[in-house]
């Protein structure tokens, strides 16, 4: 039942894996368009370096930016949801956060951070904390007032309403967050890489670029959505798992 | 004493004009109370003020010769809407109000059975109220209402408890719900714009007419207690004039907005 559901997709997937094989073959030049085969075959002989440096060196990156996006944007929406005041000095700078290129001024985190992790660390936070919070802000302003209410006159606390109301009504945008925020935090630590690192799979594929090597340039790339697809996968389960109410409604 | 009592009670919302004004009327011990009156005049607003949601209002509201503000919570209040939470079944959803008390969960869900179960709902404990029709939630928002009552809470407030509801489930609910009350040593408030409803459920029918709303008659129901007794000449007469009250409050209202859209 749940292969005959992706079935489409699937075939969509392999067909234009093909395409992109026939394209490939009938460029030739394995430094503009690898071929999928050829990329596949690139992975395995790079396996090495690829899987016990590059991957754990980029999911590291990506796991501290994850979290400290998810500290920092849970307590920004907790605090922005509990205090009008800080509801209206914040959300308007948050939301003007994000017309501000990452990208363009990431170079200058390598100036002030350095080479290490915590210059990546910074553009994946950078990426991903703002659709952490404003999601997060949305989640906690969507129980109605008239239920906050009801159990006011319980005579229930505001935290017990926060814990017993505003969680739960909060989980469901919470993990939609969760799900956007991962590939981006991978993007986020793989562009931090390409601008200056010593591991990592976008160092990786930076440096097989200068070598003109076209298949090992989509080698780490493909490293990369596979890790995105997978920790998505891991995160819908658990989303099904906590919140399976939602689809009853 | 009464239990509670309003003098001269007026009051408007930050954001609009007056919505009530010049109310006064009390409520005494095991007495079961209605409210009429069109849509929107303010009878929520009234048990607003008894669940102290709103404040600031003028005149003064009395619980058992106290100002309200110094008596505890009185009222258990049952909104308009079910207010059931999605992501909790049916038996944690009663048992909410047990939460503000230090009592092993074992009790709680014990007594949150209790009321289901008086509430003709055994068997659905672990169903989520999306899995119940809109009577069933009704009835699982009333049990609910009860769990707060164990709290201590003298009064109850029933804001339409049965408006969502389809005339033939309206009417078996209306009977349930005198036999439910009856059994209760409780006093009752109870919101509809059904006069049948009011007259069939109530001791004392108060109408509420005009903008801001006022009190524009008591009217004592004490003699109609089943719904045969809707049909004698004496209840007939009643019907009569509240019906005519409320229409006549309803052209006015008509008015009204009329006025108020021309202004525009
Ligand atoms: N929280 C609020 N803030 C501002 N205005 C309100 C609020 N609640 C109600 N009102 C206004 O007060 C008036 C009376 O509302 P209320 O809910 O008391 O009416 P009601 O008699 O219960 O109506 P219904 O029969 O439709 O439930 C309405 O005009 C409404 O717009
Ligand atoms: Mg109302």
């Amino acid at each position: 039942m749940r292969v005959k559901k992706r079935l489409p997709a699937i075939i969509t997937a392999l067909c234009l894996l093909f395409l992109w094989q026939i394209i490939a073959m009938c460029i030739n030049a394995a430094y503009i368009l690898p071929s999928p085969v050829q990329v596949a075959i690139k992975i395995w002989e790079l396996k090495e370096p690829l899987f016990t440096v590059h991957t754990p060196a980029t999911l590291l990156v990506t796991l501290v930016g994850l979290v400290i996006s998810i500290v920092l944007g849970i307590a920004l929406a907790v605090i922005m949801d509990r205090y009008e005041f800080w509801e209206r000095a914040l959300y308007p700078v948050i939301v003007t956060t994000q017309t501000i290129p990452v990208t363009a001024i990431a170079p200058l985190f390598v100036l002030w951070l350095g080479y290490g992790i915590w210059s990546k660390v910074l553009v994946a936070v950078l990426i991903t904390f703002f659709p952490i919070t404003i999601s997060v802000h949305d989640g906690l302003k969507s129980t109605k007032r008239e239920n906050e209410e009801l159990m006011k006159t319980m005579g229930l606390s505001s935290l017990q309403i926060f814990l017993k109301l505003k969680i739960p009504a909060c989980l469901p945008y919470f993990f939609s967050a969760v799900k956007m925020a991962v590939p981006l935090s991978i993007i986020g630590a793989a562009m931090g890489e390409w601008l200056g690192a010593q591991s990592g799979l976008g160092y990786f594929s930076k440096r097989m670029m200068t070598q003109l090597d076209g298949a090992g340039v989509f080698a780490p790339v493909v490293v990369l959505a596979v890790c995105a697809m997978l920790a998505v996968a891991v995160i819908t389960a658990l989303e099904r798992k906590l919140i399976a109410w939602r689809k009853e409604v | 004493m009464p239990l509670l009592e309003f003098n001269n009670v007026g009051f408007g919302y930050k954001t609009g004009g007056r919505i009530v004004d010049n109310i006064s009327f009390s409520v005494e011990k095991g007495e079961l109370v209605a409210i009429i009156g069109a849509s929107g005049c303010g009878k929520s607003t009234l048990f607003r003020l008894i669940t102290r949601l709103e404040a600031n209002y003028d005149g003064s509201i009395e619980v058992n010769g106290e100002p309200i503000e110094k008596s505890g919570a009185i009222a258990a209040f049952m909104p308009q809407k079910d207010l059931l939470l999605p992501w909790r079944n049916i038996l944690k959803n009663v048992a909410l109000p047990l939460e503000t008390l230090k009592m092993p969960k074992q009790e709680r869900i014990s007594r949150a059975k209790n009321a289901l179960s008086r509430v003709g709902l055994s068997g659905c404990e672990e169903k989520k109220p999306s899995e119940l029709s809109g009577g069933m939630r009704q009835r699982a928002s009333f049990a609910r209402t009860l769990m707060t009552a164990e709290l201590g809470r003298e009064l109850l407030l029933l804001d339409e408890p049965f408006s969502a509801l389809d005339s033939i489930t309206r009417t078996q609910m209306q009977d349930w719900l005198l036999k439910q009350v009856r059994s209760l040593d409780k006093t009752v408030m109870l919101i509809t714009h059904d006069i049948d409803e009011a007259l069939l459920l109530a001791g004392r029918v108060i109408v509420l007419c005009d903008k801001p709303a006022s009190i524009a008659r008591q009217a004592d129901s004490s003699m109609i207690k089943s719904r045969e007794h809707l049909f004698t000449p004496q209840a007939i007469q009643l019907k009569e004039e509240l019906t005519q009250l409320l229409s006549a409050d309803a052209v006015l209202r008509e008015a009204d907005t009329e006025v108020t859209e021309n202004a525009r």
